[in-house]
């Protein structure tokens, strides 16, 4: 169990004593100095924050990210507006740096000569080595010291879950996506499908089989390998961790990882008992020939993010529906991962008053209008509940139901230890060695158990050569 | 002018000082990283890629025992023999081929097989990036205006290992031709004289006195782009981006990977990478010297 | 073997027969294809519309060709700004390495001093050394100075080179050593020696090799790319792979961006040609 990330302060002022006004101003005056003394201080900011911010002057920050296409158009457009409304106090420099692979080089690299940006934008995966870089403010903190900024239980407690160690919120996520299965409406009628059965993997497994016996030359389900995403996706609807201890969110991190538990392994094994009996659809990694071979109606059921809606709108398929991760473990304690990005805030060799400025951002960033705008224009999932309640919001769901479909699976997600995903920075060397001994497996070649075991054994390894590397 | 005149003997310092800042320039950015590379290679790395503690020939190790590791090599000596066979073996038979071509054709031919020098590694692979884009390059259309499919150029294993040799071939080839073309331009014409008077065809002539003739630039030649083929980088970066999966990694994308590339910064892989290079270098260069004495 | 009877046996010989000439015009034809056909793509594609590359129709006809793609490329990479950019590497990059390789040069060859051997030995012995061996630590360096994403960032580990060195000792050393006597016997100072003296009377040499070194610094891709991250600190070579990246569906635009990024190097190897291959004359030797 791991409850939401931490609140931030009460601010109303009710809860002040006023006889202890005097008493309290001093001290406040005697923290400013404190505080103004330490300009590049690099620990938690202090309840000074807001008011540095109020009293400098005009300030520019810098934002790096790895967004291109569509959501980097959105994204530009939102930080446009952003620098439009505060003329007259903060600037944001938001720089394209190239994939996500390339932003993070570079952070890398500028965290060696102090360079770093105010803001970084990053994907999920990096979680872990932003923390362990200790190179940023914890959003928890920056809320904190920052009454009246973005209230972090508006966020989605799913989204805050993936980002939170030991209840405190590191990075507020910013583009956010979830795992969805598109079903095609037409063939899964003919086959006699009902597609209220798909909430299970074994619903799924069924009509998957009776697809492919109904309708021959159509295969029941396509899984595209890419990144080894799924693998986690599969753990946590299993309900179970996929390293620990505790998904490596307590003590000093995850130090082993785990693909051999009972229910993740039977969801693993009935993905490649489809691939076996030739009725899950072979694609690799290549999740754009998914998205054509579901689009040409050569599958039934395809296994993607809520990104591939705009591939699929653009391609004009109008004959499906997207449905829920099916889950394989105990419905209160499994459920999907979120994908995406987030934003981290940078500490070392940054002012206060950067910060306070970086934190205003991310408010603006996070606050419902904004993440409407940018839900609509790039395909992301918006993290901020209130954006539920907005009329254009009901009245653009009511017309796509694939994003309502996304947003309310955001909604409902359990926020456990599972759902909140493996916390490590080897995770990306994890996914690229867990694919390479799993993908031949997985399509249902060659002894399952015995490619299990050697990922797990493989995988641990490279948690054991990152902790070192990190120097723990 | 002679007599009072004082003149300007060198001094002991006059030589040193003027080779001094070349001198100074080179050790530290040729010298030095030799040896902070040899440092870093026997330190692991932390999590932004400066030393930390000492692993011995840990990495060197790895080179050997890491299967992905010794398919790279693999892979860059494939690159390296192929481009270099390719582009040598054109290059000599053009300018073979051009010797008793009429002379106002050959100065066009010439300056048109030296094109490929004008190109950088990185516009010769962006010409074959266009060329060879999976169903929007320029090969795939006429394929498909011919009603063919072509091969996945860059998609498949195989062919995406010959793309890059062969773009690197061409590139490479303009180099080539143009040090064979000066050779043969500068063979001495005695014994081919008399080899066309005692009634020699072009091609024993060729086989008999001008190949021998040519053997040390044929062997410069070789040696040069041997080297280049080691060093194959801005193709890669540009044509495949390594893939499709690793299958293109060279030697230096893979040095390029571990230390930039995203992932965990191994710079004491990358280093035990870049010192390999170096021996390999220094192995080609040291076959040139041994072959160029033995005459 | 009978000797021929010189004068008409030999003229019979040495005029080419017809078989010989078509099977060299063959071989030199596909060669030109071979080499001229990626060369023609270049240009033809970056001047046709995205229609016409679509339909396979790659033969000029006058009244397609467009201006477009060049448009295109230059809005979708700063490539005028990285123009700037690579001109200025190339010049310091050059200057500096024909400038000291000429001081280390004439070092070398004329005053005798103590070593003299060794450091010639020093200096040629950096070209067995691969760049990418180097990167590393001048990576390092170079952050560490703080000069990281900066324009002198590019050329500052570039400043010298052996090659140059290479080739303006062995042309100094064949001149004449009575010139720089004299010279020196005027009272003139060794500077001056060199630049009003010796370097005039090596001009091919010293034009061949700023050449190669302008060559090299223009090239460049590894380094820029390592030290370099904002688009307009970039070199066109670097910014011309990411117009490959970015523009992969539409090549007219690539060919476009990569014709723009040729345009020098093209005209120096039509004009240059023969300093370029006396350089490599005497790297053969």
């Amino acid at each position: 169990m791991s409850a939401p990330a931490s609140t931030p302060a009460p601010t109303s002022s009710h809860r002040r004593p006023h006889r202890h006004r005097s008493l309290l101003a001093a001290l406040t005056i005697g923290a400013t100095a404190l505080t103004g003394a330490c300009a590049t201080s690099s620990g938690a900011p202090s309840a000074a924050s807001t008011r540095a911010l109020a009293s400098a002057g005009p300030v520019t920050i810098t934002l790096w990210h790895g967004l291109g296409g569509a959501a980097g158009e959105a994204f530009t457009k939102v930080v446009q507006d952003y620098n439009d409304t505060n003329t007259d106090q903060i600037t944001v420099n938001a720089i394209y740096q190239g994939s996500y692979e390339d932003a993070l080089a570079k952070y890398a690299a500028a965290a060696r000569d102090g360079s770093t940006p105010d803001v970084m934008l990053t994907n999920d995966i990096t979680t872990g080595y932003m923390h362990d870089l200790g190179q940023s403010v914890p959003a928890g903190d920056l809320a904190a010291a920052n009454p009246g900024s973005l209230d972090l239980d508006q966020l989605q407690p799913a989204a805050r879950n993936y980002y939170t160690v030991e209840d405190q919120l590191l990075a507020v996520p910013f583009n956010t996506s979830m795992p969805l299965l598109y079903v095609n409406t037409d063939l899964l009628s003919r086959a006699g499908v009902d597609t209220s059965t798909l909430t299970t993997m074994s619903g799924m497994d069924a009509a998957a089989r009776r697809v492919a016996q109904a309708l021959p030359g159509t295969k029941g389900v396509v899984q595209p390998s890419a990144g080894g995403w799924w693998f986690e996706q599969m753990t946590a609807a299993a309900g179970e961790a996929y390293c620990s201890p505790d998904n490596g969110r307590t003590g000093d991190g995850a130090s082993s990882v785990s693909l051999t538990g009972t229910t993740q392994q039977q969801a693993f094994a009935t993905m490649a008992g489809l691939g076996r009996d030739g009725v899950a659809l072979q694609v690799g990694d290549d999740a754009d020939a998914a998205l054509n071979a579901f689009v040409s109606g050569q599958v039934a059921m395809m296994f993607n993010s809520s990104g591939a809606i705009g591939g699929l709108t653009k391609a004009g398929m109008q004959n499906y529906t997207a449905l829920p991760l099916p889950l394989s473990g105990p419905e209160d304690s499994s459920g999907p991962l979120i994908g995406g990005g987030a934003l981290w805030v940078s500490g070392e060799n940054h002012s206060e008053v950067q910060q306070a400025a970086s934190w205003n951002l991310i408010s603006y960033l996070s606050s419902a209008p904004v993440q409407e705008q940018f839900a609509q224009a790039s395909g992301y999932v918006p993290v901020n509940t209130q954006v539920a309640s907005s009329s254009t919001r009901q009245a653009y769901l009511a017309s796509n139901p694939a994003a309502a479909a996304a947003a309310s699976e955001l909604a409902e997600a359990p926020v456990t230890t599972a759902t909140a995903g493996c916390l490590t920075g080897a995770l990306p060397t994890i996914r690229k060695t867990v694919l390479a001994d799993l993908s031949q497996a997985l399509a249902g070649q060659g002894d399952l158990a015995a490619a299990l075991a050697q990922a797990e054994q493989d995988a641990t390894q490279d948690v054991v050569d990152y902790r070192a590397q990190a120097g723990k | 002018m002679t007599g009072n005149v004082p003149s300007v003997r060198p001094g002991r310092w006059t030589g040193p000082a003027l080779a001094a800042p070349a001198v100074l320039l080179l050790l530290v950015f040729a010298y030095w990283p030799v040896l902070r590379s040899a440092w870093l290679s026997v330190h692991g790395s932390d999590l932004l890629g400066r030393p930390t503690r000492f692993v011995g020939l840990g990495n060197i190790a790895q080179l050997v025992l890491d299967g992905a590791l010794r398919s790279v090599l693999l892979t860059t000596v494939v690159m390296a023999v192929t481009s270099t066979a390719l582009a040598t073996t054109a290059a000599v038979l053009a300018a073979l081929l051009l010797r008793r071509a009429a002379q106002r054709a050959r100065g066009v031919v010439a300056l048109i097989l030296s094109l490929p020098f004008a190109y950088s590694a990185a516009a010769a692979s962006a010409t074959f990036a266009g060329l060879l884009a999976p169903s929007s390059g320029v090969a795939d259309r006429l394929l498909a205006a011919a009603g063919l499919t072509g091969p996945g150029w860059l998609t498949e294993p195989a062919w995406a290992v010959a793309a890059v040799a062969v773009t690197t071939a061409w590139y490479e080839f303009g180099f080539a031709f143009l040090v064979m073309l000066a050779a043969v331009g500068q063979l001495d014409p005695a014994p081919l004289e008399a080899a066309a008077l005692d009634g020699a065809g072009e091609w024993r002539t060729n086989a008999a006195i001008i190949l021998p003739a040519l053997r040390s630039s044929i062997l410069f030649v070789v040696v040069t782009q041997t080297i280049s083929g080691l060093q194959i980088f801005t193709q890669v970066a540009v044509l495949t981006g390594g893939g499709p999966g690793s299958s293109t990694h060279t030697l230096v994308y893979e040095l390029y990977q571990r230390a930039f590339g995203g992932g965990l910064p191994q710079y004491g892989l990358a280093s035990a990478l870049g010192l390999l290079l170096l021996v390999l270098v220094g192995v080609v260069s040291a076959a040139q010297l041994r072959l160029g004495r033995e005459r | 073997m009978v000797r021929a009877s010189t004068t008409s046996t030999s003229r019979a010989l040495l005029r080419p027969r017809p078989l010989d000439s078509a099977l060299r015009w063959t071989g030199l034809a596909t060669l030109v294809l071979v080499v001229a056909g990626p060369v023609y793509l270049t240009v033809a594609t970056a001047l046709l519309s995205p229609a016409d590359v679509a339909a396979g129709r790659l033969l000029p006809d006058p009244r397609h060709l467009t201006l477009a793609n060049i448009r295109d490329a230059l809005a979708s990479i700063p490539l005028g700004r990285q123009y700037l950019t690579s001109v200025a590497v190339t010049a310091l990059q050059a200057t500096a390495q024909v400038v000291l390789g000429a001081m280390a040069a004439y070092a070398l060859v004329f005053p005798a001093w103590r070593g003299r051997g060794l450091v010639f030995a020093l200096l040629i012995g950096t070209l067995a050394i691969p760049g990418e061996t180097t990167v590393l630590s001048n990576y390092e360096l170079v952050t560490g100075l703080g000069l990281r994403d900066t324009v002198i960032a590019v050329a500052l580990p570039f400043l010298a080179a052996a090659y140059p060195v290479f080739l303006l000792r062995q042309a100094f050393a064949d001149l004449p050593r009575e010139v720089w006597e004299a010279a020196t016997l005027d009272g003139a100072g060794h500077l001056r020696t060199l630049t009003s003296v010796i370097l005039p009377m090596a001009r091919p040499q010293v034009i061949t090799a700023a050449l190669w070194s302008a060559l090299a610094a223009w090239n460049g891709y590894f380094w820029p790319l390592l030290i370099t991250d904002s688009p307009q600190n970039r070199t066109v070579q670097v910014g011309l792979s990411q117009l490959v990246a970015s523009e992969s569906a539409t090549p007219g635009v690539v060919y476009a961006g990569t014709l723009l990024v040729l345009a020098p190097t093209l005209l120096l190897v039509l004009l240059g040609q023969r300093f370029l291959v006396n350089g490599l004359a005497s790297r053969a030797s």
